[in-house]
């Protein structure tokens, strides 16, 4: 044993590692493994929010919306622009009676995520609710819009739903909660399991769809964004990988598979330097070296001239 | 006067406590702690004091050449590489030891969408392999690799071990095909191990932590002998990391040991040039005055069933 770590040693005494809380259910090639709690990714973090989404979720369905309150909003202060949880936390609102507040909430989840209906429908009701009779309308056009261009795709009967959700509240009804995914908790590492093996089959939009069905149930799980994004990238669609990307590694900073999946972004768009960074970033996390690494040295090797 | 110079050296104490900790709490930050790799594909109801503190016995059949100790140290990592499987089974850290504890079956395996029971494995899942998949749930018990070899070897209506080898990595995982030196001495390791050459068939705590040590030493052996070609011992080199790593693992609250596990894995690490004999004769020294010193935080280690006892609390606590 060297000086230094003997003088390390006895400083630090008793000190005790902590042991941050690893990820229920999940980690990650997108994110680089078995979606469950024993992440080869992200093993080690400061506050779990995949956590407190599901107990948000659960509280929620049981009507416990100071419990619901409580739990989204500690995992909006972990991830502010998580989608789902900004939904979640309007519908919490509107539980409570706070319709006015509600309608922030739903205009954060429908900015950070296109296409979200359930959204708009979230934030039509809240409007017609607090009385904002004329904004209401309004966001029913928008939706009726989406209907006109969507016709028969495949969100035809999201829209639909969401249409008429709206409808009802302006006429002064109550419409139903709607949940974002029709998965439990139990069943998340098997269906996690399964949209990475249609990556594996380059089914990528497939992936895609039930990898945000995942994660509605999940929470913002790094290793499932890491994938969201990457099935993006593959698509083509580089902005939203990288605000995937981002996602994951607002949550995980030293998520492995985001890490090296930016760095590839960074690569195929040209962005050299950041690519660099990005390997620089993940010799440090890998202490005693990673397959995220080398992959991402390799895709710089022969993005060389 | 007085009193103002106690102040100073007081100061300068204090100063230097704090410069000191802070280096400390740098390199230590440099290497945090991931639980063993183990604990990744193990059933969730599984009994950690028994996977953690219990292994099968390498059982290896005597060894005269210096030459085929040598082999048999890289063909030993190459089982054990986390980056000779390509594809997913890389990315979760799986390897031929996952499944094939020391050859035999590691009756703990547990991946969820992939097992059944533990001990099982769908070895034509579309998860690892895009060419292989079969769309069906179809785990099977894992073999021991000394029978499984025996019949390779004996039935001629069955493709010859190197075939088998290079399917295995390449079809049902995505792996590259690994350079004829490697795959040789994988091969040779694969033939060597044999259970009728060990009394014991399982090591426990101590005896456990001993044959990790031993596995490492012989690896360095192998690789200070610099008698494999450069992208071999690059390979070798990475797979050692990994190996330093997974003892890393075991030593949750002991900084001090895996601070230097960390500086031996630096010492080797490769950063996309190859590795050299500086390099590699660095990290065979520290390791050399450093491992005789592994077996006295024996306790602390979570090869000790009352640290794991201890540490399991804390983990399972954590799972969902």
């Amino acid at each position: 044993m060297n000086n230094f770590t003997k003088i390390c040693t006895a400083i630090a005494g008793f000190s005790l590692l902590a042991y941050a809380p690893a990820f229920a259910g999940g980690s990650g090639g997108g994110g680089g493994g078995g979606f469950s709690d024993r992440s080869n990714n992200a093993p080690r973090q400061q506050y779990n929010p995949v956590q407190d989404y599901q107990a948000g979720v659960k509280a929620l369905k049981a009507n416990d919306f100071k419990r619901a309150d409580k739990m989204f909003k500690r995992v909006i202060g972990g991830t502010s622009n998580n989608a789902q949880a900004n939904y979640y936390m309007g519908v919490t609102k509107v539980g409570l009676g706070k319709d006015k507040t509600a309608v922030k909430y739903f205009k954060r989840a429908a900015k950070y995520q296109k296409k979200f209906y359930e959204a708009e429908a979230g934030l039509g009701k809240a409007y017609a609710a607090s009385g904002q009779t004329e904004k209401a309308q309004s966001t029913l056009a928008k939706l009726q819009s989406s209907a006109d261009s969507c016709g028969t795709c495949a969100d035809a009967t999201r829209i639909d739903t969401a249409i008429n959700q709206v409808k009802t509240a302006i006429s002064g009804g109550i419409g139903k909660t709607t949940y974002l995914s029709p998965y439990s908790p139990d069943v998340l590492d098997t269906q996690y399991f399964a949209s990475v093996t249609l990556i594996n089959q380059g089914k990528y939009a497939e992936a895609f769809d039930d990898l945000y069905l995942t994660a509605a149930a999940a929470g913002p799980h790094p290793d499932i964004t890491t994938y969201m994004g990457y099935t993006q990238r593959k698509l083509g669609n580089y902005d939203a990988a990288k605000t995937y990307y981002a996602m994951a590694l607002e949550v995980a900073p030293n998520h492995k598979g985001a890490n090296e999946y930016l760095g590839e972004l960074y690569v195929e768009t040209g962005q050299m330097d950041k690519a660099y960074a990005q390997l620089a970033k993940l010799e440090t996390i890998c202490s005693f070296g990673c397959i995220e690494e080398n992959e991402l040295r390799s895709w710089i090797i022969d993005a060389q001239p | 006067m007085g009193m103002i110079k106690y102040i100073h050296v007081l100061t300068l104490a204090a100063l230097l406590t704090a410069i000191t900790i802070a280096g400390c709490a740098k390199r230590a930050s440099q290497n945090t702690f991931n639980p063993p790799d183990i604990t990744r594909w193990a059933a969730p109801d599984v009994n950690l004091t028994q996977l953690l503190s219990t292994e099968p016995n390498e059982c290896l059949k005597p060894v005269i050449q210096s030459n085929d100790l040598q082999n048999i140290a890289l063909g030993r990592m190459a089982f054990r590489s986390p980056f000779l499987l390509g594809g997913q089974a890389s990315r979760r850290g799986l390897t031929c030891q996952a499944c094939h504890s020391q050859g035999a079956r590691n009756e703990h395996f547990f991946v969820i969408g992939l097992s059944k029971t533990a001990g099982t494995a769908d070895i034509s899942s579309f998860h690892f392999s895009s060419e292989l998949g079969d769309e069906v749930f179809n785990p099977t018990p894992i073999p021991s690799l000394s029978d499984d070899i025996r019949n390779v070897d004996y039935d001629p209506a069955k493709p010859d071990l190197e075939n088998l080898i290079t399917q295995l990595i390449t079809k049902e995982f995505t792996g590259e095909n690994p350079s004829p030196e490697i795959k040789s001495a994988l091969i040779q390791y694969l033939r060597q191990l044999d259970d009728s050459y060990c009394s014991n068939t399982v090591l426990t705590g101590a005896d456990l932590l001993a044959y990790k040590i031993k596995i490492i030493d012989q690896t360095f052996e192998a690789l200070e002998q610099n008698s494999f070609t450069p992208a071999t011992q690059n390979f070798l080199a990475a797979a050692l990391r990994a190996e330093l790593g997974r003892l890393n693992s075991r030593f949750p609250k002991t900084d001090s040991v895996r601070s230097e596990l960390f500086s031996i894995s630096q010492s080797l690490n490769m950063r996309g040039e190859d590795i050299t004999p500086t390099q590699i004769s660095r990290a065979a020294q520290q390791w050399a005055v450093f491992s005789p010193n592994i077996a006295r935080y024996y306790d602390q280690s979570i090869f000790h069933p009352v640290a794991i006892e201890r540490w399991g609390r804390q983990f399972k606590a954590q799972s969902p």
